[in-house]
């Protein structure tokens, strides 16, 4: 995961970002940083820990 | 050999000559109101009165008076009170000087008793003996200290008796005596009648006059600081109006009270204690000094001083302390340097009535600065406000090696905010200043390991505060962080993490740190990384991380990442897309 704290990173900027360092996931903040760590584990809307652990271990930047 | 002053640059001749320029103006200014006085002290009266007296004249105007009409009514109505107090206090003062002389037994019997207490001659008498018998040498005529010089006996002289003398003045005439009459008032009448103008005038072109006064000021957003003087006027009124309130209840509490103990002339220590309320800190202590003294003379037994002392030691704690915080907010707005600063300055300018007009004045002062642009050093240097702003604070602490008044700061702004938040708002915000300064190149390798290290001992220091959950608003004493907290809006996404509990990992994700955060480039980065890893950590994730160097060719197979499942490559400055791109291909492999 690609964490770019700077100021006035939009979405848009993120995203391409992300693209082209081909990182998988990219926050502009600490506390996304955070929460998107917390989703690979258990994502917001999924109930099952063991789904998700399986693809989560895939997911690093 | 010294070595003559000399200027670099242009621009640090321009800065020289700014420096001359304001050092020159600031005394200008100050002679100017140490020799205006005569004109300043009344113009500075007028104006707090009429910020007092404007509310009222609105009142009237909203019930459809003509502002002339509602002006000059409150204007009369004002002076007359203060007209009819100044009698009061005269006549108080009258009695009480005829009444001084009955006292005076009362203090000698004091005095005497305090001697047959003290039991014997004492260092103090003994000393007052030797200074009487100095005195007696001093005194002696010289014909009987030294032997005459011809070597004749002295002639005795029979001690001569004096002879009283009669010094008359003439009768004087009927102008002489309206002159000598007259001539007292005539300075303060003049003062009040200039004083009088004046309000009315400022009320009548409140508007007009503000307007010159942001021309003056030559703001840039003309609608914008209008409208920021119009409510800074009406806050300062607001204020004004209350303080005399507060300090006028506060008086009449004290005038009761030391009428019930029987302490004399209780009006017109009741009046001073208003008045005297005005001046910060000791204001009601200077109050309490002559309604003591008097019990002390009046009152044979020193009851009447307990309950006079007992008096001020209540009411001043419960009009300052309970009331006036309860009902105006928590100050008015000065730092309390500024305030024992602007007493001092405005009490050695104009003498006691600076001492009185110092807080109020001060108060105009600060509330213009923080409205007009070009006067924003007045906000900065006698304000309450924080000079710098969060973030600039934990740049400055860091920068200078100290992160434990950060973690200060940082405990109180958890009161009411979350770690995230903290981190988020102040602290990254921080780092992105040493960013910009590490862009501009004017941070050294030792300063960026200081911040690095600060930093990391911040992190340490608030490892228990990530677990807390912010308590409750307003919890929060302390300025700064009360600045802090009042600059983040209290937003969802940043309080309402939520936290993995042990038993909700898969067990491969049950190792010592699932998560690796990696600082991108520098050690900015790795400041912002290791508060990442704390974060995650504090929300069920535990972390380690690793400094820039970690992802170099050399280092980056000797990398541990057994049991890790997520790697955060953290960067401060996102200008470098392509080594961003070479610091993914390898974390991608190793992971």
């Amino acid at each position: 995961m690609l964490v770019c704290c700077k100021n006035e990173v939009d979405e848009d900027i993120l995203e391409s970002l992300c693209e082209n360092a081909r990182a998988d996931k990219a926050a502009a903040s600490l506390t996304d940083a955070t929460r998107l760590c917390i989703d690979v584990v258990r994502p917001p809307n999924l109930g099952s820990n063991e789904e998700n652990a399986s693809s989560s271990v895939k997911t690093v930047a | 050999m010294q070595t003559p002053l000399r200027l670099r640059t242009p621009l640090e001749l321009a800065n020289l000559l700014s420096a001359v320029a304001i050092a020159l103006l600031a005394v200008i200014i100050i002679a100017t109101l140490y020799f205006g006085r005569e004109i300043f002290v009344p113009i500075s009266l007028a104006i707090l009165l009429s910020f007092v007296l404007a509310p009222l004249v609105g009142l009237l105007q909203r019930i459809r008076v003509p502002r002339g009409l509602a002006v000059v009514g409150v204007v009369v109505l004002a002076f007359g009170l203060i007209f009819a107090t100044g009698s009061l206090l005269a006549a108080q003062l009258a009695q009480l000087a005829e009444d001084l002389p009955r006292y005076q037994t009362t203090i000698t019997e004091k005095i005497q008793s305090f001697r047959q207490t003290t039991a014997g001659r004492g260092t103090l008498e003994r000393a007052s003996g030797m200074l009487k018998d100095l005195s007696k040498e001093l005194d002696k005529p010289k014909e009987s200290a030294a032997p005459s010089s011809s070597g004749l006996t002295p002639r005795t002289t029979a001690p001569t008796t004096p002879v009283p003398v009669e010094v008359r003045q003439p009768d004087p005439g009927a102008l002489q005596a309206l002159q000598a009459l007259i001539a007292p008032l005539l300075h303060p009448l003049a003062t009040t009648g200039i004083i009088i103008i004046f309000v009315i005038f400022i009320l009548l072109q409140r508007e007009d006059l503000r307007n010159r006064l942001i021309r003056l000021a030559g703001s840039r957003d003309l609608h914008r600081t209008t409208a920021a003087l119009d409510d800074a006027a009406r806050r300062l009124s607001r204020l004004f109006l209350f303080q005399l309130m507060l300090n006028g209840s506060f008086g009449v509490a004290i005038g009761i009270g030391l009428w019930l103990i029987g302490i004399p002339s209780a009006i017109l220590w009741g009046i001073l204690a208003a008045v005297l309320r005005f001046v910060p800190y000791i204001g009601a202590v200077i109050a309490a000094a002559f309604p003591l003294a008097l019990a002390v003379a009046v009152d044979p037994g020193w009851s009447m001083l307990i309950w006079t002392a007992a008096l001020f030691i209540v009411v001043e704690p419960v009009v300052g302390h309970v009331i006036e915080p309860m009902v105006a907010g928590r100050s008015t707005g000065l730092s309390p340097v500024a305030v024992v600063a602007s007493a001092t300055f405005w009490t050695a300018l104009w003498g006691p009535i600076g001492l009185v007009l110092a807080t109020p004045l001060t108060v105009c002062l600060v509330v213009l600065g923080r409205h007009v642009e070009r006067l924003e050093f007045l906000d900065v240097m006698f304000g309450d406000r924080p000079a710098l702003s969060p973030p600039e604070i934990f740049y400055q602490r860091m920068l200078a090696g100290d992160p434990t008044e950060a973690a200060d700061k940082a405990e109180e702004f958890l009161k009411e905010r979350s770690l995230a938040s903290y981190y988020d708002e102040v602290a990254l915000k921080g780092l992105q200043l040493a960013q910009a300064d590490a862009d501009r190149g004017v941070l050294s390798d030792e300063r960026l390991t200081k911040i690095r290290d600060a930093v990391s001992e911040l992190v340490d220091d608030l490892e228990d505060s990530g677990e807390r959950s912010p308590s409750k608003p307003d919890a929060v004493s302390d300025p700064e962080a009360s600045s802090a907290v009042e600059s983040v809006t209290a937003n969802r996404s940043t309080e309402d993490i939520p936290v993995l509990q042990p038993e909700e990992l898969p067990p491969e994700w049950q190792g010592e740190t699932p998560v690796l955060c990696i600082a991108g480039r520098s050690l900015i980065d790795q400041a912002a990384a290791i508060m990442v890893g704390q974060l995650t950590a504090a929300h069920g994730l535990k972390a380690r991380t690793e400094g820039p160097e970690a992802l170099s060719t050399t280092n980056v197979f000797r990398l541990q990442t057994a049991g890790i499942h997520i790697i955060c490559l953290v960067y401060m400055d996102t200008s470098t897309p392509a080594h961003m791109r070479y610091s993914v291909r390898p974390a991608t492999q190793i992971s």
